[in-house]
């Protein structure tokens, strides 16, 4: 039955947030952080991005991917796994692949994603996210979704 | 000489008579009349019949019902309870067809899709590191709906009499929820199953039955019913859910299975799990 799935909570001290990179385009970064309350430290354990309906990437390296096919923006080459270069009205844009759609970013935003990437690693330590990284099944992280209210229609 | 003995007798006479019927009024002046207050009229009297008494042991009752152990899940248990036991209704061949539907549900792990939620796509890693997608999405356990619907049509239709009629709605609304879950893999969202499919392919053997008690398939009921299970479906909990995109998975659905058997049972100890 549904309601006799092991509720699997996250470990001890770690918390699940979201935030938002660009509000117009709906791209958000999820990010887990275990507090050490002896220490008085935060280790960051993993690093996610989704976009619109859909988690782009759930592991640390392909987030890291993407973020650098994103800074390279129009030096990238046609091997870029998430996104392509596509010219415009004399305007350079990247389209980012989705499994329904695209999306097209601009240099700003593309710019605006670099910088609060980097600003949500200023005070906690990246000394855990190689080793200890938060993985994730599928049941666990739907779990995680519906408790912050990702999976409720937008809107009522 | 001769007129004075005559004369001495008729005195004598004379004087026994008197003596005799002043004695009587006599004795009448020497009685007391009772007072009004001690006097006492007599009863009437009662024919009384006598009736043996017995004892009425109600724990000592025993019907034909289906045990717990045919219910592995406790929300099954809770809707037969709520709807053949209070009531009482154990006239065949209303009884096994309801147990039997109940029974299937019981036995395949069923949901609707809540449509209240909206669909997340996850992309995956194996352990291998090959790439899937998942979706998933949030989701009404069945046999909460369907306890939900029961306890309104029971509350709606208690004023009426006729329990054929109560017992044809019941049986028909349980079958439209089960339409909408996720029995089968619908491929065009528009066409929806219909009741007489659900028949034929998973209740075939109880069809002669089901038919006897639901009766001609109409569309008589079909739009209160709906209006009552869209009403009831914001008030009951949701649970999320996934599935993979891309593998057509065919859920294998238990059908034609065998019931087991009724025993004698008081009724008192199946109300415990109520």
């Amino acid at each position: 039955m549904y309601d006799e799935i092991t509720k699997e909570t996250l470990p001890q001290n770690v918390s699940l947030k979201i935030f938002a990179l660009i509000n117009d385009k709906n791209i958000y970064l999820i990010r887990a952080k275990e507090d050490d309350y002896t220490l008085n430290k935060g280790y960051i354990r993993s690093l996610l991005i989704m976009v619109r309906n859909e988690l782009v990437t759930t592991n640390y390296a392909d987030t890291k991917l993407l973020l650098s096919e994103i800074k390279l923006f129009e030096r990238g080459n046609k091997q870029n796994k998430y996104t392509t270069v596509e010219k415009f009205d004399g305007d350079v844009n990247l389209k980012l692949h989705l499994t329904d759609g695209y999306i097209y970013i601009s240099k700003a935003e593309a710019l605006s994603i670099t910088d609060i990437y980097s600003e949500s690693k200023i005070g906690v330590s990246m000394a855990r996210i190689l080793e200890h990284e938060l993985m994730f099944t599928p049941e666990t992280l739907t779990m995680h979704l519906h408790n912050s209210k990702q999976l409720d229609k937008l809107g009522e | 000489m001769e007129y004075i003995i005559y004369i001495v007798v008729i005195i004598v006479v004379v004087f026994l008579i008197k003596k005799a019927l002043f004695s009587k009024e006599k004795e009448t002046l020497i009685i007391e009349d009772e007072p009004i207050e001690n006097i006492v009229e007599p009863e009437p009297v009662q024919v009384v019949k006598k009736v043996k008494e017995y004892q009425l042991n109600a724990s000592a009752i025993k019907l034909y019902l289906y045990p717990d152990s045919t219910f592995n899940d406790y929300k099954t248990r809770k809707i037969y309870n709520h709807i053949v036991i209070e009531n009482c209704w154990i006239n065949e061949p209303f009884h096994s067809s309801l147990v039997q539907i109940l029974y299937f549900i019981d036995v395949n792990d069923l949901w609707i899709k809540s449509p209240f939620s909206r669909d997340m796509i996850l992309n995956f890693r194996d352990a291998v590191k090959t790439e899937k997608k998942n979706l998933s999405f949030n989701v009404f356990d069945l046999e909460d709906v369907i306890y939900s619907i029961v306890i309104e049509i029971i509350k709606q239709t208690k004023t009426l009499s006729d329990k054929v009629y109560i017992q044809k709605i019941l049986i028909k609304s349980i079958l439209i929820i089960i339409s909408k879950s996720n029995i089968e893999v619908k491929k065009n969202k528009d066409i929806s199953i219909t009741i007489e499919t659900i028949i034929d392919k998973y209740f075939y053997d109880l069809s002669y039955n089901l038919i006897e008690v639901i009766g001609v398939l109409d569309d008589e009921n079909y739009g209160d019913i709906l209006k009552l299970y869209e009403q009831n479906i914001r008030h009951i909990q949701e649970h999320p859910y996934t599935t993979g995109i891309g593998n057509d998975e065919l859920k294998l659905i238990k059908s034609q299975l065998q019931l087991p058997k009724k025993e004698l049972l008081s009724i008192k100890s199946t109300l415990n799990f109520v």
